[in-house]
């Protein structure tokens, strides 16, 4: 390999491992990556959980108990819960706003709201967990619990894990004001808040 | 998002679409109660669903900007639904069949 040829690709392979790659270039002539890679990754968990939804839509439909089992759950929680993940992304969105405003300081304040919605959430919801438990319902009470604790506690681990990334990006841009980290923070959120918006119905109202 | 539309989503504008989205809210446990007695369970269930529809809508088109965001991006977006369409459909026939049992 000739000298120059090896300074070359030494001068690119740095370039690649700094992350010089800058994002809002990339935004002048298409999507930025790492806005489009967390697209994928956000229609990788629609497909995770849509499926699960799909399959409980199934045994809904063939269980004849489901209705009457699912009187038993909880409105009055679940509902403060829809409105405690609403305003999350009232509060997610602001931080993106004031993030692409260069509003550093009420941005991170978002961000901290944010999260601070996500750890309410997760609060009501174990909360709610313990009274059905005491009430005897388990996930190996009948089918419509099964599907009740899979999905929901599974929707509650990445409201928790959206918490924990919010609180690292809150972290994060305290240095770097990467509005890019904070873009896909909120979108985490608003994809938690998506989802939620059908489970809410499925198991509480219908 | 692109540039061109950051100054017309203002502070104001998100808090419209949440309070929309608290009514729609309201409007999916109100209707559930109200019209259990009036109408078919299927329609409730079908309103109900709608309602969460439009919900997601307003999420993903303003506070996601999907409405905003370049074909990469909409692609993306869009074929998780798409999937899932598919998915849903590959096994209808088998819930159909359970049903008429």
């Amino acid at each position: 390999m000739s000298q120059e040829l090896k300074v070359e690709l030494e001068g690119v392979s740095k370039e690649a491992i700094g992350g010089v790659i800058d994002q809002e270039e990339l935004e002048s002539v298409g999507a930025p990556p790492a806005r489009v890679g967390f697209w994928v990754f956000i229609a990788g968990e629609v497909i995770i959980l849509l499926s699960l939804i799909a399959s409980s839509i199934y045994f809904r439909l063939t269980y004849p108990h489901w209705h009457e089992t699912s009187t038993f759950t909880n409105v009055v929680i679940s509902t403060i819960n829809t409105f405690i993940l609403l305003t999350g992304s009232l509060m997610a969105v602001l931080a993106h706003h004031f993030a692409f405003a260069d509003a550093w300081k009420k941005a991170r304040r978002f961000l901290l709201l944010t999260m601070l919605c996500g750890l309410a959430f997760v609060g009501m919801k174990t909360y709610e967990y313990s009274l059905e438990i005491h009430h005897g319902f388990y996930p190996n009470t009948d089918p419509f619990w099964m599907f009740y604790y899979t999905i929901t506690g599974i929707h509650g681990l990445h409201v928790f894990a959206g918490a924990c990334i919010l609180f690292g990006v809150w972290l994060y841009v305290r240095k770097t004001k990467s509005k890019y980290a904070v873009e896909n923070a909120a979108l985490y959120w608003h994809f938690v808040d998506l989802v939620w918006l059908y489970i809410f119905p499925m198991f509480y109202l219908t | 998002m692109q540039a061109e539309h950051q100054d017309h989503l203002s502070v104001a504008f998100y808090v419209k679409i949440y309070v929309l989205l608290l009514i729609l809210t309201g409007a999916s446990v109100a209707s559930s109660f109200l019209l259990r007695d009036v109408v078919s369970a299927s329609v409730v269930v079908g309103l109900i669903l709608v309602l969460s529809t439009v919900k997601a809508l307003l999420i993903a088109l303003f506070y996601m900007h999907l409405r905003y965001e370049k074909i990469p991006v909409r692609v993306w977006a869009y074929s998780a639904i798409v999937i899932f369409i598919i998915l849903f459909i590959l096994v209808l026939p088998d819930g159909i069949v359970n049903l008429k049992r």
